[in-house]
């Protein structure tokens, strides 16, 4: 039987296009000792860091190596992931997964990117098949796209409800302290007047680039009750994969396989029958407006096509019935290496009431999901109980 | 925030080769003769272009192939911008899976769902590029 796991503290930087301040190895410093601080913990009572990071972004290999002493690894066991934009869901469930075979009673969990250092869209480029895929589409914007017209096409969405949805994402990030974009006055106009960079997809339907990092503290059982007066108790997790090159879904992004696989295998081992009710808010890695629509959709947030109604009826406003993205989400910031734990770590906050100008009232069940490498999902439910 | 700290700006080029294997190979090979090769699971059905030499999900090789038609249909599009290309995926008759590749066309006139056919280049090398692109034909 699986020990309880949950995550008593966390820390994230304020995520932002360059910090030009700092190097990376003290960019992961400034996360950890505040993910630290919350728990009122010191290195030395950490069992085990895993830590999870997209190379080479920043144009070199192993950057773990590079910035040891910055994470606290030093003389301690600690493992890498890299599963593209998952990796912060990947790093996390690998944390709980130790934690719940009793191997550990504290671990660390670090999630981190300065995507300004490298090139970024070269680096996603790498991820297409040499043969087939390379030479047409490469870097993220192009294949979202792709993706997005076939859900145009599929739901009938419009550009307005996915200016919506940005709208929605850049207004929360104006609660969030950490969030790289904050647009107070951001309008639907605007976001369909923005450049357009593949089409259907405008310049504020995508996420940004970001430089930042997250940690988060993660304990046993009895470890969990001393640290945090209201642990956001991880109840389950689950991890589908997708095809493995683009062509083998062929709709891809309006039937996201891996998405509906994932979120029903934790819906299921949480005892969640109906999501839009039984969640109090989702944390969703969403990466483009058109994403977050076709999401809902596949996370069973509503019917297959209702993914533009669910937006023009505010039911995951901060006001409505299932807030999605109170941080600001994906759009709002996008340290890729730290992106999916961050949407952990937003969703803790949710749990364990300290959101601060985004909480939510009275949430006690969170969905956090990651998305990314190929098509791949990684979902998360969190409980105050 | 601090004040800026100094950057050292580096540029670096990887060497870079990747082997087809043997079902691409046969691939690569048809289209200088302007054929099309899918593979056919044996357990599943399922037809894939590009060709696959082991079925995944029935756990199996694959030991069939056969050519398919340069007809298909158009699944997605998107056209980058400051570019005058379109691509989008690309679903070919008798096929379950698409295929990346250009397409001739207008955002604004070209349909999702609309019937593409294959445009060869003359001087064929075993690329994919071997296919200028798909073009809309009439139906
Ligand atoms: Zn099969």
């Amino acid at each position: 039987m699986a020990e309880r796991v949950a995550i008593v503290a966390t820390g994230q930087t304020r995520h932002t296009a360059k910090r030009l301040d700092v190097n990376l190895r003290e960019l992961i410093t400034e996360a950890v000792t505040r993910a630290l601080e919350d728990a009122d913990l010191r290195i030395q009572d950490i069992d085990a860091v895993f830590l999870g990071n997209m190379e080479p972004f920043e144009g070199f290999m192993f950057p773990e190596l590079w910035s040891v002493e910055g994470w606290g690894g030093y003389g301690k066991p600690a493992i890498k992931f890299n599963t593209g934009g998952t990796v912060g869901t990947t790093t996390t469930m690998a944390a709980y997964y130790y934690l719940a075979a009793g191997l550990y009673e504290t671990v660390l969990a670090i999630g981190f990117e300065k995507q300004s250092e490298g090139h970024t869209q070269a680096a996603i480029t790498t991820v297409g098949d040499p043969i087939w895929e390379r030479t047409m589409m490469a870097g993220a914007v192009g294949n979202f796209a792709v993706m997005a017209s076939t859900y145009v096409h599929e739901s009938g969405v419009t550009p307005e409800q996915a200016a919506k949805v940005a709208v929605k994402a850049r207004r929360n990030a104006c609660n969030n302290e950490y969030a790289h974009l904050q647009m107070p006055n951001i309008t639907v106009e605007e976001v369909m007047q923005s450049q357009m960079l593949a089409h259907p997809i405008r310049k504020l339907d995508m996420c940004p680039q970001s430089d930042g990092a997250v940690a988060m503290v993660l304990a046993s059982e009895a470890k969990a009750k001393k640290l945090a007066s209201r642990p956001a108790w991880i109840k389950a997790v689950a991890t589908a994969h997708e095809q493995q090159y683009m062509g083998d879904s062929p709709k891809r992004l309006a039937i996201m396989r891996s998405q509906v696989t994932a979120s029903q295998k934790v819906y299921k081992a949480a005892g969640i029958a109906n999501p839009r009710k039984d969640l109090d808010v989702a944390e969703i890695y969403e990466v483009a407006t058109y994403a977050e629509m076709a999401m809902y959709e596949n996370l069973g947030f509503c019917e297959r096509g209702q993914g533009g109604v669910l937006i023009d009826q505010g039911v995951t406003s901060m006001e409505g019935e299932l807030p999605v993205n109170p941080s600001g989400g994906v759009l709002s910031a996008n340290p890729i290496g730290a992106t999916a734990m961050i949407r952990v770590a937003e969703a803790a906050l949710q749990v364990m009431g300290k959101a601060g100008k985004r909480q939510v009232p009275n949430v006690h069940t969170a969905l956090a999901t990651g998305y990314g490498g190929n098509a791949w999902t990684d979902a998360l439910i969190l409980s105050s109980r | 925030m601090a004040a800026e700290s100094w950057a050292v700006h580096q540029k670096i080029e990887i060497p870079f080769q990747y082997t087809a294997g043997p079902a691409v190979t046969r691939f690569l090979e048809g289209l200088k003769d302007k054929l099309i090769v899918a593979s056919v699971c044996s357990k599943c059905g399922r037809r894939s272009v590009p060709p696959l030499s082991f079925c995944g999900r029935c756990w199996r090789p694959i030991a069939e192939f056969i050519s398919v038609s340069g007809e298909g249909t158009l699944l997605s599009f998107t056209r980058r911008a400051g570019g005058d290309v379109l691509y989008g995926m690309i679903q070919l008759e008798g096929t379950d899976s698409s295929l990346a590749h250009y397409v001739t066309g207008e955002v604004g006139r070209l349909r999702i769902g609309c019937k593409v056919a294959a445009v060869w280049r003359a001087g064929r090398t075993g690329s994919i590029l071997d296919i200028e692109g798909f073009r809309e034909v009439g139906n």
